[in-house]
């Protein structure tokens, strides 16, 4: 018995980690995706039947699916865009030797990363308010009219968007400056030599050198972002009308107001869907950049 | 590594104590409620019943966005985490479909008369009777009625007079309504002393949908026909949905992204004319200690008499381990003895004492406009008066009321939201098998 424990130690200290695994994430994923092949309204027992692709195909030619994905879409890429290029310049301007003040100005960045998404959410609902918030009095010194921020599909959306960029942009300038701060001198001094302008040491040599750090900062945020829920859902629960309902939010109606279970599952499977697509094209796409640049 | 038999034996005895526990252990039932004045009511009056039945009650207080999620898992996983629940009336039919509600057939037969005759009929069926048997007591009724500053009307009658050629009186239809709304709106009128004529609350949903259908069926619309198909989109729902823009002018810009309460607050803060709102809310406008305007408020049927019937009832989930003990505190809370004490501490049980009391209606004015706007009060679930209710009403209301607010918001037109509305909840109502099975 001993002996036997021994050998095998390897498989038998794994054993627990694969049987939570299995029963958190293998089961839930194997059942989820029969479940979407099915209809089942929860508050209907005994109404459950297979019903083949009908599930896909209704939500694939459900105005409001396609709406949550463009909202969800543009999101993403107006949220990450933003981050990315204001994260950048951030750590650029953190990473000139005369700024004395580094360790407490990252400290201070990595406040708005610690508070909860629900947290940041509220803040900005209340700094947003018609009557009370501090946006409207600010915007009304400066002789601009005060405006409902969440009650116009567009200023909702916007005002989602910045309340995250509020808060990631720090993850980004974080990982850019240990980027800035691993660049070795030895480039720089080279192009000196050689007469190269600011601008064209960085195009040649920066940015090349920084490609592994901006594409692990994009991924990370990119996946991230995808998932938001916590807080749209405080700011707007998805109002005006569907102008802030992200995908998650969507989901979230369907399966837990509605409980249409298995219309969500498939929900949930097409979603998967798309961020595998997302994975195999851009992600591949963006390691082999990065991972070409650290081999350098 | 020897297992040792005798603390093996230790731990098997005390997990078996541990399980019979139970069965011995005092009556306790476990509540969820939504929590509107009745529920603090109830809290405050609990502790009598305790003492008097030695059954101990437990009461959680949930948001109203989360009870309805909440109550359904409960009821459809089997699982009785609650043995009383708060329920909404139009989830009736949602709730008894799951099959876990306990009817309460065989407590009614031992039940005195007086008890069950005491309650305002149509309430009492409205909210608990399904396919003969009933379910529930209405223990918080709610209907919509018009709350409006007497002193403003009498202070600016003569110039209402003077600017529209007929005297200013409560308004008796929604154009009448929209009209006065203007005349109190401060950027309109300078003169007035309030900054809006309404306050609105029109959140996507439920708050929507309270607004929009008490002007439909005011001006005649259905939201369905006898065939269940939708019947919103026509003419009469463009005109009802165009009223409430109208009206909004005179209503702060964000009121389509307000709840009730907030709506009240408003209101009592004293800056508004009119509001139309639950009367459940009217223990706080009329208490002077939370608002202003407390002595200066009157009440009326809502324009076009056509309120929706809202309120809260008591249901009991069939798989709880003290039926008992759960039917008996469903019937304490609905009690014709506490039934006046109740409303003193904020809550409005449906018994007809209630609203005909000289003492209660003596410090609440409101409460025989309540009566009387039940009578012509309507169920947002049925398509007419007296038809047949739909089950999915979250999901209705879900739809329709963001149908709703995408038009108030200017997101598209009316029709053209009503239009697109029609088109998602005929696909609703058909995957729920309203025209014939699939």
């Amino acid at each position: 018995m001993i002996n036997f424990i021994r050998k095998n130690s390897n498989y038998l200290f794994i054993i627990p980690a694969v049987v939570v695994l299995f029963i958190i994430v293998i089961f839930p994923f194997i059942y989820t995706f029969l479940v979407s092949f099915q209809f089942w309204d929860l508050p209907k027992p005994g109404s459950r039947h297979f019903v083949g692709f009908a599930n896909y195909v209704d939500i694939l030619t459900s105005k409001r699916f396609w709406s949550s994905m463009a909202v969800t879409f543009i999101f993403v890429g107006a949220s990450v865009a933003i981050e990315m290029v204001l994260g950048f310049l951030i750590a650029a301007l953190l990473n000139i030797k005369l700024v004395i003040l580094r360790p407490i100005v990252r400290t201070l960045l990595i406040i708005p990363m610690m508070v909860t998404p629900v947290v940041a959410g509220t803040t900005w609902k209340l700094m947003t308010n018609y009557e009370f918030g501090i946006l409207n009095y600010l915007v009304k010194l400066i002789g601009l009219p005060p405006r409902d921020w969440l009650g116009t599909s567009f200023t909702a959306l916007t005002m989602v968007i910045i309340t995250d960029v509020w808060q990631w942009t720090p993850f980004v300038i974080l990982i850019i400056l240990a980027g800035f701060q691993s660049l070795p001198p030895e480039p720089y001094e080279a192009a000196v030599v050689d007469g190269a302008s600011n601008l064209k040491a960085f195009r040649y040599i920066t940015f090349p050198l920084m490609k592994p750090f901006i594409g692990l900062a994009l991924i990370l945020r990119v996946i991230y972002a995808y998932r938001i829920f916590d807080t749209v859902f405080v700011m707007t629960r998805g109002g005006p009308g569907y102008s802030t309902e992200v995908i998650s939010l969507h989901l979230y109606y369907i399966a837990l107001n509605f409980f249409h279970l298995g219309t969500a599952s498939a929900i949930s499977f097409i979603v998967i869907g798309f961020a595998t697509i997302f994975s195999l094209v851009f992600i591949n796409k963006i390691l082999i950049v990065s991972v070409r640049g650290l081999e350098r | 590594m020897k297992i040792n038999g005798f603390l093996f034996g230790v731990v098997i005895i005390f997990l078996m104590i541990g399980f019979l526990v139970p069965v011995f252990a005092a009556e306790e039932i476990n509540v969820i409620m939504y929590g509107a004045p009745s529920a603090d009511a109830i809290n405050t009056l609990l502790p009598s019943f305790e003492k008097e039945t030695g059954i101990k009650v437990n009461i959680e207080i949930t948001p109203h966005k989360e009870i309805h999620s909440k109550e359904l898992l409960d009821l459809t996983s089997g699982t009785a985490n609650y043995d009383v629940m708060s329920m909404d009336n139009p989830w009736l039919q949602e709730f008894v479909r799951t099959g876990n509600l306990l009817p309460f057939t065989k407590y009614i037969e031992k039940e005195d008369p007086k008890f069950i005759e005491g309650f305002i009929q149509n309430i009492y069926k409205g909210y608990g009777e399904y396919e003969g048997e009933i379910y529930a007591y209405p223990y918080q009724v709610g209907v919509q009625v018009l709350f409006y500053r007497k002193d403003l009307f009498e202070q600016y009658s003569n110039d209402y007079q003077k600017q529209y050629g007929y005297p200013l009186e409560v308004p008796v239809t929604f154009e009448e309504y929209a009209q006065i709304a203007k005349f109190f709106t401060k950027k309109y009128n300078p003169n007035v002393p309030t900054t809006y004529g309404v306050g609105m609350a029109a959140y996507r949903g439920g708050p929507a949908l309270a607004e929009y259908c008490m002007r439909l069926w005011a001006m005649g619309g259905r939201e369905f026909d006898e065939k269940w198909n939708v019947q919103f989109n026509d003419y009469i729902g463009v005109k009802a949905l165009e009223n409430i823009i109208e009206t909004g002018k005179s209503a702060p810009s964000s009121y389509y992204t307000m709840y009730f309460d907030e709506m009240s607050k408003q209101y009592m803060s004293g800056n508004t004319a009119m509001i139309i709102q639950w009367d459940a809310f009217a223990g706080e406008i009329f208490d002077k200690t939370k608002s202003q305007v407390a002595d200066k408020t009157g009440v009326a049927v809502v324009p076009g008499t056509q309120p929706m019937l809202g309120g809260w009832a008591l249901v009991i989930n069939k798989n709880t381990k003290f039926p008992d003990a759960a039917y008996k505190f469903v019937r304490w809370v609905n009690s014709p003895e506490l039934a006046k004490e109740f409303v003193f501490v904020g809550g409005l049980p449906g018994r007809l004492s209630v609203f005909k009391d000289p003492d209660l209606v003596a410090k609440y004015p409101f409460l025989p406009v309540a009566l009387k706007s039940y009578e012509t009060a309507r169920k947002r679930t049925t398509p007419y008066r007296g038809g047949p209710a739909i089950a999915e009403l979250e999901e209705y209301q879900e739809i329709l009321g963001a149908g709703i607010n995408e038009a108030l918001a200017g997101q598209k037109s009316p029709k053209e939201a009503l239009d697109d509305t029609k088109i998602e909840v005929t696909k609703m109502m058909e995957n729920a098998g309203y025209y014939g099975k699939k």
